[in-house]
């Protein structure tokens, strides 16, 4: 943002009025095809959901009419629509912060210079980067109750979790689908922070030692107010990532049991293509775009505050 | 001395911890996919022999090689269209000065966490619309909406790290600004365009949500869509199931292997640079 914005100062002033029309014009033309698809990801659909979840719409009947709230209204007496807000946050919650937590130990274990560093950090990504249809595949079938080698697994080290039923329990569901997602976001997250941990300068840590800290308040008082920015923005962007989550818990568990996974996008998805209720779909959809808009607004602040203080 | 010993114990204690934890199941995955129809469910007991049988049976049973082209197709075009549009919309956002662009540039950053779920009903609307439902065309359609913005916005990060002085010399030599881009920025954006070559591929690749929604037909089926096909059963057949998983990831690892240093230079562009 900061280099673009400074005025080039090379180019003599008069050649670059004359240019600058021709040059503003080619701009616009190359920003359109960009601009066509934010008119169709943003704009068009938005209104497209706010409208539908006023009237009565759904996939079975091509006529429909305005109803105001009710839609909202519908929603809200339903029971468990709280639940499943409050599960989507508890979900979005649990997620960030071991994802974070997780990936900040195995970073500080990892922050060495060493032989095939880049090849491990590659390794690392994989769980990011393979189909989460793929992901799904291997927990359930590690954690299958009836034949999962976490089962067996299990039978040695820690009998009385043998026979759990990691995906039918309706207490246990959640935090496996937790545990997965964790899984599969800690390396991701281990990867930026270790890049940010390798930003913190060695002679303040040096100075510190000196000073007579040990590793601990070396941590609390050098890196981690190094890091502050760079968690921030990654536990902001991984909230927005989990909150948003569809694939994952759909392919494993669809919800269930019981709707003990059942959070916004899932409801969703389902009210629109299982119950063909368009209209309190899209009355899902604006309130699942409130929260969203609330992360986001966050996230706008903090990536303009980090980088005008790059400059 | 002492202090520098544990410090090395506990590294290499951390790199096999996390390897373990990152990797095993994946070794569990083909391993198993390895295994005899028949030892399958013996969990921990070493099987008596491996065999591609669970290969054999996927690619012979099932519509999986259909699928395996559906999926290169839609990924093939995907990354073409999005390097394309994002290569000209990051340019124009950190070589030209026209009022805008900044707001441009936040909205952009605003869509990339937009969530597909949200405009699902109204993707599908105007796909059934056009009548591309059941085409590739149509997840195609919908899956660029989704990359664009991200690589524009990653690119952006590639981009402002080139010197303006070099875009400027080449316009004072008398390239016009197209050919300013083509002879000059290009070539050092490489690693840029590269990177968002991988993520578009990869995103398109893997993803689930549109696929499913739009398409119904075993034959227009991407790769996702088909494995989790196959899961869905209500007998589930384990052994090309297992098979399914281990193909799915292999373009993906083969990527990975040639080009993870850029993937990574491009999530630090994204990520660190916000």
């Amino acid at each position: 943002m900061s280099i673009a914005a400074s005025p080039s100062p090379s180019i003599p002033r008069r050649l670059r009025k004359i240019a600058g029309l021709e040059e503003n014009t080619v701009g616009y033309l190359l920003i359109m095809p960009t601009l066509g698809v934010l008119a169709l990801l943003i704009f068009l659909p938005l209104l497209s959901v706010v409208w539908d979840s006023l009237h009565n719409k759904t996939f079975l009947s091509t006529s429909y009419k305005f109803i105001g709230l009710d839609n909202y209204r519908a929603l809200f007496a339903s029971p468990g629509i709280w639940a499943i807000v409050i599960r989507s946050l508890i979900w979005t919650l649990f997620s960030v912060v071991l994802q974070v937590n997780v990936g900040l130990v195995m970073a500080l274990f990892l922050n060495q210079v060493f032989l095939g560093r880049a090849f491990f950090r590659g390794l690392f990504l994989l769980p990011w980067v393979i189909p989460v249809v793929v992901v799904a595949v291997i927990w359930k079938w590690i954690l299958n109750d009836l034949y999962g080698v976490a089962s067996d697994v299990l039978t040695y080290v820690f009998p009385p979790w043998a026979h759990l039923a990691w995906f039918s329990d309706p207490m246990l569901a959640l935090p496996t689908l937790i545990a997965i997602n964790v899984w599969r976001g800690s390396p991701f997250t281990m990867v930026i922070l270790l890049a940010g941990l390798q930003t913190v300068p060695r002679d303040q840590l040096e100075a510190a030692r000196i000073d007579g800290a040990n590793n601990i308040q070396q941590f609390r008082h050098v890196t981690i107010p190094h890091l502050r920015k760079i968690l921030l923005i990654v536990m902001l962007v991984f909230a927005l990532f989990n909150f948003d989550n569809f694939d994952l818990i759909y392919l494993t568990t669809q919800g269930g049991p019981l709707d003990r996974t059942m959070t916004l996008p899932v409801k969703t998805y389902e009210v629109a293509f299982k119950g063909l209720q368009v209209g309190e779909s899209s009355a899902l959809a604006v309130i699942m775009l409130f929260f969203l808009a609330i992360l986001s607004i966050i996230y706008l602040h903090l990536v303009r505050i980090t980088s005008d203080t790059r400059t | 001395m002492k202090s520098r010993t544990i410090r090395r114990i506990s590294f290499v204690f951390g790199l096999l911890v996390v390897t373990t934890f990152v990797i095993a199941p994946f070794c569990w995955l083909l391993f198993c996919s390895l295994k005899p129809r028949t030892q399958l469910f013996t969990g921990l007991a070493i099987p008596s022999s491996l065999t591609p049988a669970n290969y054999v049976a996927l690619f012979r049973h099932t519509e999986v090689v259909r699928f395996l082209c559906n999926s290169t197709e839609v990924a093939v075009v995907v990354t073409g269209v999005t390097v394309f549009t994002a290569v000209l919309g990051a340019y124009s956002l950190v070589f030209f000065r026209y009022s805008g662009r900044e707001l441009i540039g936040r909205l952009i950053l605003l869509t990339y966490m937009f969530p597909g779920v949200v405009i699902i009903v109204p993707s599908y609307n105007v796909m059934s619309f056009l009548h591309l439902t059941n085409s590739l065309v149509g997840v195609m359609l919908v899956e660029l909406v989704l990359t664009i913005p991200f690589s524009v916005w990653m690119l952006r990060g590639f981009f402002t790290e080139i010197p303006r002085e070099l875009e400027e010399a080449a316009i004072i030599d008398g390239c016009s600004k197209m050919q300013a881009l083509r002879h000059v920025l290009l070539p050092l954006a490489l690693p840029g365009i590269i990177a968002v070559a991988v993520f578009a591929f990869i995103f398109s690749w893997n993803e689930y949500l549109f696929p499913l929604v739009l398409i119904n037909d075993e034959a227009v089926k991407t790769l996702p869509l088909g494995v989790a096909g196959f899961m869905g059963h209500l007998y589930v057949e384990w052994g090309p199931l297992l098979a399914a998983a281990v193909v799915s990831t292999i373009p993906i690892l083969i990527l990975f292997i040639f080009l993870q240093r850029f993937l990574i230079k491009g999530i630090m562009a994204g990520a660190v640079k916000g």
